[in-house]
């Protein structure tokens, strides 16, 4: 009787092992290549719910739902408009979680904001750690690029970049570059102020004080020489030739100073000034 | 006092002898794995998952702690009936009620001191080579801040699972009701910041009147979370942070004084 007993559980042990070793080399198999997700598993409830159902493990959720569309993202494929909703849902989850997230900056910056259609959605999101991380240059010099770069709005960019070029330690191309969009968007007045405010700052290095001042100076030829072309344009109905047209009608007596010397450049069609 | 501690004594070495313990220490060493290995999946602030990762475990083991053990320890006394034979004693049932609570929250210190430390360690052991990548405000004193507050937060709930134990006779019941009062407290305060959002009623109307009283009744367990600023190292203002655990401290108080207040009115034949 107990030969017998041990024979059958003898049986049923191969033949349950011998089962198990054979699904699981074809289940192994059949996921040999699944180094990354193929789908996105991003809870479809809105982000200010996400909290609902991560109570106090908010930050673990978090870091879940990024590797998650970082893998999904990292799988190389086509991703149709209605992946990109449930990726920007994604991102809008993880910033609700955890609104100074960096590494989720990065990817929105780095990969969602290149889709021009999403670009606006990038910003959106962007304006969140914006927000939240008041030391960090980074959010606000994204954005300023993207309403540059993607959306051509030159004021919107001078204006972000002008307020993030006052973080403390922003590198100093980004009050430069606010200023340079600042003239694009006929924002010049704005722009001088920022960086006559930027300057005085004790903490700045002796060299960017040297470039912001150079800056200002370039800055205020401009401001100079659109006021003088306009004051042309009311008097003459026509906008100068050539700069030097406002020295012969006495409107200004010199050209304004170039601190690197070199010409303003100047549109005789739209009157326009740049440096 | 010397009744208390004794009740308290018993209660500890009672954890100690049922193993649980053990299990906090191996969860401390699959912790130092874990947090090294999911650190390396991240490329900025890596500093940031290894407090995520090393906080959620001091929480989730004293929550597990709590609703799997500490109400079966408050029942099985009544079950065993080892509650005659502690309270024959010159031992009163308020002294039984703070000793055991006290036993079982020494377990808690002594798990979120162990775990604290396996968290700091794994923290330092993810971020060797990545200095760079610490969040810029880190700081180990706030780290430990936060991880006191966690403590507190799973002292009121032992002290929540305290009183719904002597309130009800029935296990089940008792780690129903803990569970719930846990979501609750978590929620509430998203759940009235998503109904005030929405503008949908008005700040007088009844859900959020209803709220505001719950919040008078039930603990507001998400003041004492602080992992995502100790992550970043965003530290509270210190009023605050007093306020927060008076109100902890406070909470505990009277949780421990009704169930004292129910635990004397209950027949215990």
């Amino acid at each position: 009787m107990k030969q017998k007993s041990f024979i059958l559980t003898s049986v049923f042990f191969v033949i349950f092992m011998g089962c198990f070793i054979a699904s699981n080399l074809i289940i192994k198999e059949n996921r040999k290549n699944m180094s990354t997700s193929y789908t996105l598993q991003i809870p479809a409830i809105p982000a200010r719910a996400i909290k609902l159902i991560t109570g106090e493990f908010n930050g673990l959720m978090s870091d879940f739902l990024l590797l998650q569309i970082s893998s999904f993202l990292g799988s190389n494929q086509k991703i149709s408009s209605h992946e990109w909703q449930k990726i920007n849902l994604g991102y809008q989850q993880i910033l609700t979680l955890d609104p100074y997230f960096q590494q989720a900056l990065m990817q929105i910056q780095g990969i969602m904001a290149w889709n021009r259609d999403m670009t606006p959605a990038a910003i959106d999101l962007l304006k969140i750690p914006e927000k939240n991380r008041p030391w960090d240059w980074r959010p606000g010099y994204y954005i300023g690029f993207d309403y540059y770069y993607f959306l051509q709005n030159f004021e919107k960019a001078s204006e972000i970049f002008l307020k993030t070029a006052a973080i403390k330690k922003a590198p100093i191309l980004i009050a430069l570059l606010g200023s340079r969009f600042a003239v694009q968007g006929q924002r010049v007045e704005t722009s001088l102020l920022s960086l006559k405010y930027m300057v005085d700052d004790p903490e700045l290095s002796e060299d960017s004080k040297n470039e912001i001042q150079d800056r200002i100076i370039l800055l205020e030829g401009i401001l100079i020489l659109e006021k003088a072309v306009k004051k042309y344009k009311t008097l003459y109905s026509t906008f100068p030739g050539t700069l030097n047209d406002l020295i012969k009608e006495n409107i200004i007596t010199s050209l304004p100073e170039h601190p690197e010397f070199m010409p303003y450049q100047y549109n005789s069609q739209t009157g326009e000034i740049k440096y | 006092m010397s009744q208390i501690s004794l009740v308290a004594k018993i209660t500890f070495k009672d954890c100690i002898r049922t193993k649980g313990l053990y299990g906090i220490f191996l969860l401390g060493i699959i912790l130092f794995a874990a947090n090294i290995i999911f650190t390396g999946m991240f490329s900025f602030e890596i500093g940031k998952m290894a407090v995520d990762m090393g906080l959620s475990v001091i929480s989730f083991s004293g929550l597990i702690f709590i609703f799997f053990f500490s109400i079966q320890s408050f029942f099985n006394d009544f079950e065993k009936k080892t509650i005659y034979m502690i309270i024959s004693r010159p031992i009163s049932k308020a002294e039984y009620i703070i000793g055991k609570f006290s036993g079982l929250g020494l377990v808690i210190l002594f798990s979120s001191l162990v775990l604290g430390l396996c968290a700091a360690i794994s923290f330092k052991l993810s971020v060797m080579g990545h200095e760079a990548y610490i969040p810029q405000h880190f700081t180990w004193s706030f780290f430990f801040i936060a991880i006191l507050f966690l403590t507190l937060s799973l002292l009121i709930m032992l002290g929540i699972s305290v009183l719904w134990t002597c309130a009800t006779s029935h296990q089940f019941i008792g780690f129903l009701l803990s569970l719930m009062t846990y979501f609750i407290g978590h929620n509430m305060e998203t759940v009235k910041n998503m109904i005030l959002s929405t503008k949908i009623f008005p700040s007088d109307a009844l859900p959020i009147k209803t709220i505001n009283l719950v919040s008078w009744i039930l603990p507001n367990l998400a003041v004492f979370d602080l992992k995502t600023q100790a992550a970043y190292g965003l530290m509270p203002d210190v009023i605050s942070l007093i306020w927060i655990a008076l109100y902890g401290l406070s909470y505990i108080g009277l949780c421990l004084i009704i169930s004292i207040w129910i635990f004397n009115r209950r027949e215990l034949a």
